[in-house]
C-alpha cells in the first residue's frame, strides 16, 4: 500500500517535473523564437518602411536632384561646347544684366507688399470667420474657391475689368484672389486647434474686443503664420503663369516684369549661361528667405 | 457709453465689410458666367452652340486636361502616401536632412526647375511627349509633405497591433493607414488635381504638338479660334473643378495642415 503509494507519489512527481520541464523548454524556446522573430521584424520592418521611400526617393533624383547638379555645373561653365570653367563669371554677369536687376525688383516688390496684404487680409478674415460670423460657414467657401478655378478661365474678364490699369494692381489682385484661399484654410486649421474656452472671454462683439481678440490669439498662431508667410512668398514666386496669361504671349509692361519672365525669356533665347546662373541666383534668394524665417519663427517660440 | 457708440457703428461695419469682400471675391467667376451668354447686346446660347458644334480642338484638349489630371492625381497619391510613411515610422540617417531637402523643393518656383527638368527631360528622350508631361508631376514633394504633416496625428498602436498579424508594409498602409488619412488624401488629390488643371507652362514648353496639350493652353492661344467661344470655353474650364470643390470641400478645409 505504502509501496504503491510512494510510487505513485514518486510517478507524479517525475511526471509533473517533466511536464515542468517541458514547460519551461516550450516557454524558453518561444521567448528565444519570439525574440529572434522581433529583432528580424523589427529589422525587415524598417527596411519595408525604407523601401516604401524608394520610388519617390528615385523620381526626385532623376527629375529634380541630379538634373538641379547640371545646372549647377552649367552656371560656371563658359558655354556648352567648348564647356571651360568660367568661375563666377556667368553670376557676376546675371547680377549686372539690367533686365534681371529690373526683375529681381519687381519680384522682391511683390514679397514686400504684396504678401503681408495677402497675410493680413486672411487673417482678419478667418478670424472674423472662426469667431464672429461661424453661423456662415458658406462665407469662408466665396474666398477658398478662387484658389482651385484655372486661371486661364477668369483672366479674360481680368483684362476687361483691369485691362485701364497701367502698373501692376491687376496682378497683385490676382495674386491675393488666387492665394487666399491656402492662407485662410492654414490660418482657420491653426484657429481651430485653440482652447476655446479660453478665448470666450475676449469674445465680445465690439471694434474695441476685436483688437484685443487679435492681442490674445496672434501670439498662440504665431507659428501658423510664420508658415503662412513663407508659403505666399514663396506662391509670390509662381504668380508668373498669372502675369503671362494676363499679358499674352506679349512683353509684359516694365512693372511686371518678373525673375520668372527673365528665365522664361532666357529659356527661349537658348541662353542656359544665363539662365543656370540665374536659376541658382533666385534658389539662394529663396533659401535666405525660407532659412531666415525659420531662425525667426524658432527665436519667437524660444 | 463711447464705447458702446463706437460698436454699434464699426462692428457691424467690420462684418458687413467681411459679407462684402466674399461677394467681390466672387465677382469674377460670376461674370465670366453672365459673359458667356453674352452675344453682342442679347442674351443667346450662340457661344455654347459654336463651341459644342463648331469648334472641335475644345474637345481634344479638354480630353487631355482631363486625363492628365486624372493621371497624375493618382500618380501623386500612389507615391506619395507611401512615402510620407516612410518619413514617419522608418528610421534611417540623413532623414531629417532628407525631409528638409523636400520642403526645400515643395518651395521651388518652376522657373528654376524649368531647366534642370528640361535637361532631364531631353536625356531621356521623353520631351515632346505625354510622358514627359506626367512623369515629373507625379513626384510632388508638396504631397509627401502635407501628407506627412497630417500623418503626426494618425493612431499608431493600431500599426504596431496590425504588426502581429501581417509583415507586408503595403497591406498595413492600406487597411491601418489609408483610413485615418482618407480626409488628407481627399484634400491634396484636389488641390493637386486643380493644380495640374490650372497648368499652363509645361504644355506650352514639354510639348510641341496642339493636339498634346491641355486646355489652357486653348486661352493662350486664343487668337486661332472664333471670339465667341472663348467665354464659354473659360465657362466649362471651370465646371469641372467647381463639381469637385462642391463634392469636397469640407475634406479640402480639414485635410490641409502644416
Amino acid at each position: 500500500m505504502e509501496v504503491k503509494y510512494m510510487s505513485r507519489k514518486k510517478h507524479m512527481m517525475t511526471q509533473n517535473k517533466a511536464i515542468n520541464n517541458s514547460e519551461k523548454k516550450y516557454k524558453a524556446k518561444a521567448f528565444t523564437k519570439s525574440l529572434n522573430y522581433r529583432a528580424l521584424g523589427k529589422t525587415n520592418w524598417n527596411r519595408r518602411c525604407i523601401l516604401c521611400l524608394i520610388p519617390s526617393l528615385l523620381g526626385m533624383t532623376i527629375f529634380f536632384f541630379w538634373p538641379f547638379l547640371r545646372v549647377l555645373y552649367y552656371s560656371v561653365i563658359n558655354d556648352q561646347f567648348n564647356k571651360k570653367f568660367a568661375g563666377f563669371r556667368n553670376y557676376l554677369d546675371t547680377l549686372s544684366n539690367p533686365h534681371f536687376q529690373l526683375a529681381m525688383k519687381n519680384s522682391l516688390l511683390l514679397i514686400l507688399i504684396g504678401v503681408p496684404l495677402l497675410v493680413i487680409l486672411a487673417l482678419i478674415i478667418s478670424l472674423l470667420l472662426a469667431y464672429y460670423l461661424e453661423r456662415y460657414p458658406s462665407l469662408q467657401d466665396a474666398f477658398i474657391l478662387p484658389m482651385l478655378i484655372p486661371t486661364a478661365s477668369i483672366v479674360l474678364i481680368w483684362q476687361e475689368l483691369f485691362g485701364r490699369f497701367h502698373s501692376a494692381v491687376p496682378i497683385y489682385l490676382l495674386f491675393i484672389w488666387k492665394n487666399i484661399g491656402i492662407c485662410i484654410i492654414l490660418l482657420t486649421a491653426a484657429l481651430t486647434t485653440l482652447d476655446k474656452n479660453a478665448l470666450e472671454a475676449a469674445k465680445i462683439d465690439g471694434a474695441r474686443a476685436f483688437m484685443l481678440h487679435l492681442k490674445i490669439t496672434l501670439p498662440m498662431i504665431l507659428p501658423s503664420i510664420f508658415f503662412t508667410v513663407l508659403l505666399s512668398i514663396v506662391n509670390s514666386f509662381r504668380i508668373f503663369k498669372e502675369s503671362y496669361l494676363y499679358y499674352g504671349n506679349k512683353y509684359p509692361p516694365d512693372h511686371s516684369y518678373t525673375l520668372q519672365y527673365y528665365m522664361n525669356n532666357n529659356f527661349l533665347k537658348f541662353n542656359y549661361q544665363a539662365l543656370a546662373s540665374g536659376s541658382i541666383l533666385t534658389t539662394l534668394l529663396i533659401l535666405l528667405i525660407v532659412g531666415a524665417g525659420l531662425r525667426l519663427q524658432r527665436r519667437y517660440q524660444s | 457709453m463711447r464705447i458702446k457708440k463706437q460698436k454699434k457703428i464699426t462692428f457691424p461695419a467690420i462684418k458687413a465689410t467681411v459679407f462684402l469682400l466674399a461677394v467681390v471675391f466672387l465677382i469674377p467667376v460670376v461674370l465670366t458666367a453672365l459673359a458667356s451668354f453674352r452675344n453682342g447686346n442679347q442674351i443667346s446660347l450662340k457661344g455654347y452652340q459654336q463651341l459644342f458644334f463648331n469648334c472641335f480642338p475644345f474637345y481634344r484638349l479638354f480630353w487631355n486636361s482631363v486625363f492628365y489630371s486624372v493621371i497624375i492625381t493618382i500618380g501623386t497619391v500612389l507615391i506619395s502616401v507611401p512615402a510620407a510613411f516612410a518619413f514617419k515610422f522608418a528610421s534611417f540617417k540623413g532623414k531629417g536632412v532628407l525631409f528638409v531637402i523636400y520642403i526645400i523643393l515643395m518651395m521651388m518656383p518652376l522657373q528654376v526647375m524649368l531647366l534642370p527638368n528640361y535637361i532631364g527631360l531631353r536625356d531621356m528622350g521623353l520631351l515632346y511627349k505625354r510622358i514627359g508631361i506626367i512623369l515629373p508631376l507625379i513626384f510632388s514633394p508638396f504631397a509627401v509633405v502635407v501628407t506627412h504633416q497630417y500623418m503626426k496625428e494618425i493612431d499608431s498602436s493600431v500599426i504596431e497591433s496590425a504588426r502581429l498579424d501581417t509583415n507586408s508594409v503595403l497591406k498595413i498602409i492600406y487597411h491601418c493607414v489609408l483610413p485615418q488619412i482618407k480626409v488628407c488624401i481627399a484634400a491634396v488629390a484636389l488641390f493637386v488635381y486643380a493644380d495640374i488643371w490650372n497648368m499652363v507652362e509645361q504644355p506650352m514648353i514639354y510639348l510641341d504638338d496642339d493636339r498634346l496639350r491641355t486646355l489652357s493652353t486653348f486661352i493662350v492661344q486664343a487668337d486661332q479660334y472664333d471670339k465667341s467661344v472663348m467665354m464659354p470655353a473659360s465657362v466649362m474650364f471651370m465646371v469641372p473643378v467647381f463639381i469637385f470643390y462642391l463634392l469636397f470641400h469640407e475634406e479640402l478645409k480639414e485635410g490641409l495642415k502644416l
